[in-house]
């Protein structure tokens, strides 16, 4: 072995050991960059100004970023969800609906969690929160604790894989550069980029696919256990219409926000960036309605407004700017300009209403740390992997991947069971940054791939089937933390085996029927 | 003596946050304007999309120090969750000294000339009607410099006290 092969395996044990104290993944990821750098260039591989050039790869590729936008916005469309108690009413609600089916407090821990992807997409806040609300009234009605832990941990997962989540969002960046990565090393000097969008859409029906799977277990463990999951009697005094309408009421409003934000990006209207700002003055209006019932009018007028100002730009040209405007064009801007008063009237309402209850404060102090917290990983990434081309590491890698015997089959298949471990120590967000630019361009320069939608969306889906795992998974870890102390660690391991399973399953699905990743972003992105 | 200290930047640390609070929300308005500007009024405008560039520059690299402080920037916790308050200390005063410090020498072994370079030609952006101010930019990248160096040093004064302080 040479002294490159040496440095670039010492290098990844060191980092896996430093990250187990416990030490900030950012800073330990930088530290050990810096380290290797040190001996990277006392051994003769690398120079100093190999590493003087972070700044500027900083500023590149990180603070001109505008896809990376979208995580501050997102990041707060998602806090203020959670801390305006939408995940709760929903989970309640439909609880009450769907509890006296059997197996229905189950399915609704599903829906919800799905609903939920657009919130932070760090799968502990998810996990601790559907935890902390639905577990206590699963055990009280006699729910098998196997069963409702397992669900809750499953459902909590679901937000990485289903649009609109973070997580997606940074896997879509680092593809991307891989991408064009890999198609100029084969020669190709104008690369085709991937979008963002097209991965939310590639992960759109295999996150439905995992959402259906989930339904279907539920519904068939109340057929054949029945005693596993009992229906729950309906309160009296709640009769079913008013049951409907706190359903709906609770059900409607995220969701139009979701399917709209989700909608502009898959159908191209809107870059993520933008939808995203979208999705966080819909979350800020709607977290205004849910504290103070008097809010409920003016959000709804602000939501008139944008509606008909929709409408007015759709039918007049409202570009003032022209040699000749008509007069038609200028009453329908005046209107437009009343219009978009009348809704800054609506969201300066909501603020002021979420900033005197203190949750506007609160979400936004939040959203500084969670996006600061990912950037700084991004930082202590690009050291890390800026020292690890210095060595030459990239190249070690693409070597090793291109020399496996069963060529590209067994190059994703070793990459993909790598990843799964790591899942067990490292977040998403880490994986993302520091393993996908290493095996990424190597794995879509191979003969035979299906593109980098697929591969993402199959890393994606990879990760989260990894979080489930026992014994080490994140959401079971972070489930333990909030599940009381009589029920046993190994009830709840055997509980989301079979979510497990059913992963594996919808692994091998798109690994088989590529078609169902693909199929919707080549219908939504290619002419 | 060094409780004043410590004191100190913990105290600028809060404060930081509750300044650093309000950028999101400018991000979110002036994003959402954007939007209006762009889908309703079929006007855009370059400054104010770089203006963005700008403002999340400021949030993330400012914030460094303030998330710090309130211990957010995420840990594998397989096993420091598990270890107690002295651990917790050897962990971070030793992984302050020596991975955090060493790092932040070569950012600002790096960065100040590149600041500075930037400074001395006034550098503009690259669009033609763009802002000015791409010096300011470049500028923010200190902040991220500033503020962890202002939180190690008061970590390495928290932990180290706790880790060599003996029982107390």
């Amino acid at each position: 072995m040479d002294m490159s092969t040496i440095l670039t395996i010492t290098m990844f044990l060191t980092l896996v050991c430093l990250l187990m104290t416990g030490f900030p993944v950012a800073f330990t990821l930088a530290g050990t960059g810096l380290l290797f750098g040190g001996i990277g260039i006392a051994a003769g591989l690398m120079d100093l100004s190999f590493l003087e050039i972070l700044p500027n790869r900083l500023f590149g590729s990180v603070i001109r970023n505008e896809l990376l936008f979208a995580v501050p916005l997102f990041v707060t469309m998602g806090v203020m969800l959670e801390k305006s108690n939408v995940a709760e009413e929903l989970l309640e609600s439909m609880g009450k609906l769907f509890g006296p089916l059997r197996g229905g407090l189950g399915i609704s821990v599903t829906i919800v969690g799905a609903l939920l992807a657009a919130s932070t997409g760090i799968v502990g806040a998810t996990v601790v929160t559907m935890g902390l609300l639905s577990l206590p009234t699963m055990m009280r009605r006699g729910y098998d604790t196997s069963l409702a832990t397992g669900s809750i941990a499953a459902a909590g997962t679901l937000g990485q894989i289903i649009p609109p989540s973070i997580v997606l969002i940074l896997l879509a960046d680092v593809m991307s550069n891989a991408w064009q990565q890999a198609q100029l090393n084969k020669g190709l000097f104008s690369p085709v980029p991937m979008s963002a969008g097209e991965l939310f859409a590639g992960a759109l029906i295999p996150g439905l696919i995992l959402v259906g799977l989930y339904i279907l277990y539920q519904v068939v463990m109340a057929i054949l256990k029945p005693e596993t999951s009992p229906a729950i009697e309906r309160d009296t005094g709640e009769d079913a219409t008013g049951l409907y309408r706190k359903l709906l009421l609770a059900l409607v409003p995220p969701l139009f926000l979701i399917v709209a934000v989700l909608g502009s990006i898959l159908t191209g209207i809107a870059t993520p960036t933008e939808a995203a700002s979208v999705g966080a003055i819909g979350a800020i209006m709607l977290g205004a309605s849910r504290i103070s019932a008097k809010m409920v009018r003016v959000v709804l007028t602000s939501l008139l407004a944008i509606v008909a100002l929709l409408l007015i730009s759709s039918t007049f040209d409202l570009r003032m700017a022209r040699e000749v405007v008509p007069s038609s064009d200028k009453a329908a801007f005046g209107a437009a300009i009343i219009l978009t008063l009348l809704f800054t009237a609506g969201l300066a309402a909501s603020l002021w209403r979420t900033h005197q209850s203190g949750v506007l404060g609160e979400v936004m102090r939040s959203t500084v740390r969670i996006s600061t917290m990912i950037y700084a990983i991004l930082i202590g990434a690009s050291l890390f992997s800026l020292t690890f081309r210095g060595i030459g590491g990239d190249e070690i890698i693409e070597n090793m991947l291109h020399n496996l015997p069963g060529g590209q089959f067994t190059a994703i298949l070793i990459v993909m069971l790598l990843m799964f471990v790591l899942g067990f120590f490292l977040d998403f967000i880490e994986i993302t940054f520091v393993v996908v630019p290493v095996v990424a361009p190597a794995l879509l320069a191979m003969d035979g791939t299906y593109g980098p939608i697929w591969l993402g969306v199959l890393m994606a889906m990879n990760l989260q089937t990894s979080f489930l795992t026992p014994p080490f998974g994140f959401a079971l870890f972070y489930l333990r933390g909030v599940v009381p102390e009589s029920v046993p660690t190994t009830a709840m391991y055997k509980g989301v085996l079979p979510f497990v399973i059913i992963q594996i399953l919808a692994l091998i699905m798109i690994s088989v029927e590529p078609e169902l990743v693909t199929w919707l972003p080549n219908l939504l992105f290619k002419d | 003596m060094a409780n004043s200290f410590l004191k100190r930047l913990d105290s600028f640390a809060e404060r930081s946050g509750n300044v650093l609070a309000i950028l999101p929300l400018i991000l979110v308005l002036l994003q959402f304007s954007i939007v209006l500007m762009v889908y309703v009024f079929s006007t855009g405008s370059i400054q104010l999309q770089e203006s963005l560039q700008y403002i999340n520059a400021m949030m993330f690299l400012g914030g460094a120090g303030y998330t710090a402080f309130k211990d957010e920037h995420v840990r594998v916790d397989l096993f420091y969750s598990k270890f107690n308050i002295r651990q917790k200390a050897r962990t971070d005063f030793f992984g302050t000294l020596f991975l955090l410090v060493p790092f932040l020498i070569l950012f600002w072994h790096a960065s100040v000339p590149y600041v500075l370079d930037s400074w001395a030609i006034r550098e503009s952006s690259v669009e033609a009607s763009g802002l000015p101010f791409v010096y300011v930019l470049k500028s923010t990248l200190l902040l991220f410099a500033f503020t962890l160096t202002l939180s190690a040093a008061a970590d390495l004064v928290r932990y180290g006290r706790i880790f060599f302080g003996g029982n107390d």
